[in-house]
């Protein structure tokens, strides 16, 4: 059976006609199921994990936000077997994923999840919570280690530990590599450093691509010790050092043809 | 804008080692690395190795190919070819089958430019003519 979860901002009632217009959308497909509506009391979490009681094959599709989405596969993490589908339908906000999942905004991402392009996708681990995508260490001031190297970050204005939703382009010379996307299934999971740079002297700053390493196994923790390293993960706060690893367990989600990963 | 536009070309990703960090221990990829940082430990790779302008690496060396542009304090070893460009400054000796040198690179070790297996059976055959 379908369930959609409607992201809690789409209550607003200027977003009415995008919904009756993906409701229409989906009922012409024949691929209409129970709505559930998110609140701040009811995550995307709790909702795919009452599904997941009552379910065993469920499609869970999430309208709304890239954040929904992922916090909506993290739900799987309590459960050992599972044959549940995402698919998203990204709303109002531009989404990195979506792109990468060739996945269109709003009613024309219908037509991609009647379609049920399913590919198996890793999943990454943070002190035993779930991720899908990506999250970003709240400041710079930490050491990552694996069990043979250890990397300290000197000029770095952004860290992150990525799955998916990675996507370099060629903006200078200095940026050695083209165009490139992290894959979600070479059972990887990815550190990229960013460094700020000015493109002139009165230019727009932006972050540049500084480093990128492979791993499966990682710790990180602050490099003071009175400065304690806290990490937001959806609505879950997790407190260093930070245990990250790639999941056993695999998520199936719906994707387009024309998507940047294999 | 290209952002948007579907159907891009991609390239294999790669390590890199930037020049915003640094990184200690034994470093061991299968795919091409490139270094602009700073390095420490050891430092192996099957694949390709790219040592650029400004990066600092004090530490053995394995590579399938490497240029080298940057200052290495430490022994190479590359399976094929080794490029050392005009700024390349190393400290160390190096083993590789073919070297290109460009003018004002600086060498201060031993070179070795020979086939590792033929060199292991001369040295067991060596090593009989003893007994």
């Amino acid at each position: 059976m379908y369930y959609y979860l409607y992201d809690s901002f789409l209550i607003e009632k200027k977003y009415q006609k995008l919904i009756n217009e993906i409701e229409t959308r989906v009922a012409e497909l024949g691929i209409s199921g129970r709505v559930i509506r998110l609140t701040l009391l009811k995550t995307a979490e709790e909702a795919v994990e009452s599904i997941l009681k009552r379910e065993a094959n469920p499609t869970v599709i999430v309208v709304g936000k890239e954040e929904t989405f992922n916090q909506a596969i993290s739900a799987i993490r309590n459960f050992k077997e599972n044959n549940c589908v995402f698919g998203f339908i990204p709303v109002k906000f531009f989404s990195e994923i979506a792109t990468i999942l060739d996945l269109p905004m709003g009613v024309e991402s219908c037509d991609v999840i009647s379609q049920r392009r399913i590919i198996e996708v890793d999943l990454g681990q943070v002190n035993g919570f779930l991720f899908f995508s990506y999250f970003d260490l709240p400041t710079n001031k930490v050491f990552l280690k694996t069990e043979n190297w250890k990397v300290f970050p000197v000029k770095c204005s952004k860290i992150r530990v990525s799955n998916l939703a990675f996507r370099w382009q060629k903006k200078s010379e200095e940026d050695y590599q083209k165009e490139m996307v992290s894959s979600p299934q070479d059972s990887l999971l990815e550190i990229i450093t960013l460094k700020e740079k000015r493109d002139s002297f009165f230019g727009k700053k932006r972050h540049c691509l500084d480093s990128l390493f492979f791993f499966k196994h990682i710790w990180i923790n602050s490099l003071k010790k009175d400065q304690e390293l806290c990490l937001q993960l959806g609505k879950k706060t997790l407190k260093a050092p930070l245990e990250v690893s790639l999941a056993s367990k695999k998520a199936k989600i719906i994707v387009g043809r024309d998507r940047l990963i294999e | 804008m290209i952002m948007f536009e579907k159907k891009m070309e991609t390239e294999k990703v790669e390590t890199i080692i930037g020049s915003g960090v640094k990184l200690e221990g034994t470093f061991v990829a299968s795919g091409n690395v490139i270094v602009r940082g700073e390095v420490q430990g050891s430092l192996e790779t099957k694949g390709d190795l790219r040592v650029e302008q400004g990066a600092l690496v004090v530490a053995e060396v394995k590579a399938g190919n490497a240029y080298i542009a940057g200052v290495v304090k430490g022994n190479i070893s590359v399976n094929e070819k080794l490029s050392l460009d005009k700024q390349a400054k190393i400290e160390g000796d190096i083993r590789c089958k073919s070297l290109l040198v460009e003018e004002g690179a600086e060498i201060n070790g031993r070179c070795t430019m020979s086939d590792s297996k033929k060199e292991e059976v001369f040295e067991e055959e060596e090593g009989e003519e003893e007994e």
